[in-house]
């Protein structure tokens, strides 16, 4: 598979007196298609590494290639058009007053015309099941909702890969599972890449690859079975938590991590 | 905090909920200067007529429309008082030491009244019908020639429109923070006037911390999405120009030569 993100030797430090690194030659590649989560504990650099992929921040050394282009403080607005970002708070990343003007925003910064416009908007909200709800001003939404608006508002704009900067950790756990579903089936229609910088587990086992970030440092790479049979301090998801429960009061359980539907499979058995 | 009350807009489907915002706004500002031709009882009857005629089109309760005179009550009566006191000629009914109130000065009191009262309920009419988001566009596309001039436009609308669309979290938010305070024991509207000023202190200071975290994440979503100022955007919200506008404008002109003729004669 080819690459679509090219991280390379990646170092930040937000003060340049001290030490202190946010990020330290940080490397990895995202292959095109993949769904891949980026994970670490508060101050572990996850955010920075957010910033810098979005080019809200320039990289100090190392470089970032995304769809075969370097990030630079020229490319980036180019680079922009082919990624979409969800951020946390629902609120705050809400521009338009109604739903479609909302995800018309970006569109609109490239000029486009009206019927195009249009017609993306509709594709966009229709993909998210938010089409109902295009005329709604955002204070009558519920937080998964607005969330919904914003990832219409990335797709809308076709993008080839699409950042979910902790885009779940303000909603509650039904409309954050509900999203997780709906971004899978998007993932195959709309043919796309997910990064997923997250510190939640459910979102981590739905990923394809994990990339364990530790002080700013890459401490693991792999499938979320190998991470969660090795990384021994991360908080397991349910599976594999019901597992080591099962394992520590000596049930005759299987010694390799288990998702979900393996553990349910296994108690039917 | 009720939400609708801001921006006042009430839905509807009116007649004046269908005209476009330029239109209105338009023939809103225009109705402020013709109301300067008006002299006489039979002008500012017509004018009356208009005003009243406007108010019944919007479906608008007239409750609606008294409350938006109630804050400006005060400003009104000094005014009038004021015409009534300096306004000298015709017989004098009233003479007590220096005050001296004429015939010429009623009368010009209850014009002036008149006026008054007469512009706050058409533009109270306005922006009942308008959703505050459409005044923007409209404003927007009225203002649209001062960009020869290289004045920002659209950035001002933006701006505008922005900050509309964040008036209702900014109220949540002032409300969540009054009740952490008052979860600790603080009692708002109590005490004397300095006393209720520094209960406020305490609330100002976390909205502001929070509008500024706000204002920057929304910056980093804008750039993200693309938006650089200066650039040329298209316009997802159209205004779409109807024979009825057209018709207003005509209406506003009628208007005019009413008056002119009720004027003259």
């Amino acid at each position: 598979m080819a690459p679509i993100i090219e991280v390379n030797n990646l170092t930040y430090r937000y003060d340049l007196r001290t030490e202190t690194k946010a990020l330290l030659s940080v490397s990895f590649t995202v292959h095109r298609g993949e769904w891949f989560a980026i994970i670490g504990n508060n101050g572990s650099g996850k955010s920075t590494l957010a910033q810098l992929l979005t080019g809200l921040l320039e990289p100090q050394q190392g470089s970032i290639f995304i769809a075969d282009m370097e990030m630079t403080e020229k490319s980036k607005w180019e680079i922009r058009n082919r990624i979409g970002v969800v951020f946390q708070n629902p609120d705050n990343q809400f521009i338009g007053s109604t739903v479609q003007d909302d995800v018309a925003f970006g569109l609109e910064n490239l000029n486009m015309d009206y019927k195009e416009m249009k017609k993306r908007v509709y594709e966009a909200l229709k993909m998210v099941g938010m089409f109902e709800y295009r005329l709604y001003d955002p204070s009558h939404l519920s937080g998964g909702q607005k969330q919904r608006v914003a990832i219409a508002g990335a797709l809308a704009m076709k993008p080839d890969v699409l950042i979910l900067d902790e885009a779940f950790v303000m909603l509650d756990p039904r409309s954050r599972r509900e999203l997780l579903e709906t971004i899978h089936e998007l993932k195959v229609s709309a043919d796309l890449t997910v990064v997923s910088i997250t510190h939640d587990m459910t979102e981590v086992e739905a990923a394809d690859r994990v990339v364990v970030l530790d002080n700013g440092q890459v401490t693991n790479i792999g499938k979320p079975r190998e991470i969660f049979t090795q990384e021994k301090e991360l908080t397991p998801p349910l599976g594999e938590k019901l597992r080591r429960a099962l394992a520590k009061r000596g049930a005759n359980v299987p010694q390799s991590y288990m998702s979900r539907e393996e553990v349910m499979c296994w108690l039917w058995k | 905090m009720n939400k609708l009350s801001l921006g006042r807009y009430v839905p509807g489907d009116s007649i004046l909920h269908q005209l476009d915002p330029r239109a209105k706004l338009v023939s809103g500002f225009y109705f402020i200067i013709v109301l300067f031709i008006a002299n006489n009882w039979q002008t500012y009857l017509l004018l009356w007529l208009f005003t009243l005629g406007v108010m019944r089109l919007s479906k608008v309760h007239l409750y609606t429309y008294f409350r938006g005179v109630r804050p400006l009550i005060w400003l009104i009566l000094f005014t009038v008082v004021l015409q009534m006191l300096f306004t000298a000629g015709g017989t004098i009914y009233v003479e007590w030491g220096p005050i001296r109130i004429s015939e010429f000065g009623l009368i010009n009191g209850v014009y002036i009244f008149c006026r008054f009262v007469m512009i706050i309920f058409i533009s109270t009419a306005i922006t009942l019908t308008t959703k505050p988001i459409d005044l923007t566009d409209g404003i927007d596309s009225l203002l649209g020639p001062l960009r020869k001039l290289n004045i920002p436009v659209d950035e001002i609308s933006l701006m505008l429109s922005i900050s509309l669309r964040f008036i209702p979290n900014l109220l949540d938010e002032t409300q969540r923070v009054m009740d952490a305070q008052r979860a600790r024991g603080t009692e708002f509207g109590e005490g004397s006037l300095v006393q209720q000023m520094k209960t406020l202190v305490p609330i100002f200071l976390p909205l502001f911390t929070n509008s500024l975290n706000r204002a920057e994440e929304l910056a980093n979503v804008m750039e993200v999405k693309g938006y650089q100022s200066g650039i040329k955007r298209s316009s997802f919200r159209k205004l779409r120009w109807k024979t009825c506008d057209t018709i207003t404008l005509c209406v506003m002109a009628a208007l005019t030569i009413g008056l002119i003729l009720l004027r003259l004669n």
